[in-house]
């Protein structure tokens, strides 16, 4: 719950940049596209942090409920 | 007996989480409608009706909206994964890198059908509180209050997919997140 909080409010501008789309933001020349970048790259590195975890997981030493 | 539930996999796993699936669907619908009701109220002061295309701005500025639907999509995102670090499901999985990847398709699909979701009662709505799709090429717009500056050429389905990719991408960065964090110390540390 923290984490959630944390990310989605202003320190979303540390983790992953702006993503508000303003129309200020579609007013100036530079093209908003490239807002969503930090946050494809940032996606993509949980995703390959993941996998490479994936592999090193061990399952056996997990408490099961 | 308990009987065994046949399907594809991610509609089985929608008839195993009725409840939470419903509570999702309608608390999203809340987060839309709470933007709703801001957006009537801003045309009641501003006297000048939003575009949908201001209303969508709206959605990916407004703290509210993406905090009711981030929570809701973790939160059915949890519900799907529940069972997923139990004994039997582990030991069905030929792969661990390949049951990340199921995972991750999965909350893809999920991210996918909320951003959807989203986009399409924010479209109906934004035709409810203003008159057109896309009005900044014109003086009496709020695109124009806040910029004082025309924009005609920009298409309405520039901003549809920019928006709704930008509400993708938070939610799946959200829930890949709350999954890493699954994976690395196999305890529900957000729900």
């Amino acid at each position: 719950m923290l984490l959630w909080i944390s990310i989605d409010g202003e320190w979303a501008f540390l983790f992953i940049g702006r993503l508000d789309f303003t129309p200020i933001s579609w007013a100036g020349s530079v093209p908003p596209e490239i807002r969503l970048l930090p946050i494809a790259v940032g996606c993509l590195t949980v995703l390959a942090g993941g996998l490479f975890y994936a592999k090193r997981k061990d399952f056996l030493n997990v408490q099961q409920r | 007996m308990k009987r065994i539930k046949t399907g594809w996999y991610p509609f089985r796993s929608v008839g195993q989480n009725r409840f939470a699936f419903l509570l999702y669907l309608f608390l999203s619908l809340i987060g839309a409608q709470i933007l709703f009701v801001f957006e009537q109220e801003r045309t009641m002061v501003l006297q000048i009706p939003p575009s949908t295309a201001d209303v969508l701005c709206q959605a990916t500025r407004s703290y509210f909206f993406r905090t009711v639907v981030g929570l809701i999509t973790v939160y059915y995102v949890w519900c799907m994964t529940k069972y997923d670090f139990t004994v039997p499901f582990i030991l069905r999985q030929k792969d661990k890198r390949r049951m990340w990847l199921r995972q991750s398709g999965r909350i893809a699909g999920v991210c996918l059908f909320t951003s959807a979701y989203a986009m399409a009662v924010l479209c109906i709505e934004g035709r409810l509180t203003g008159m057109d799709w896309m009005n900044w090429g014109d003086v009496h717009s709020h695109f124009y209050l806040a910029t004082e500056t025309l924009r005609p050429d920009i298409p309405f389905w520039r901003v549809w997919l920019l928006s709704g990719a930008g509400i993708f991408l938070m939610l799946f960065f959200l829930c890949m997140l709350w999954l890493l964090c699954r994976w690395l110390t196999n305890r529900h540390i957000v729900g």
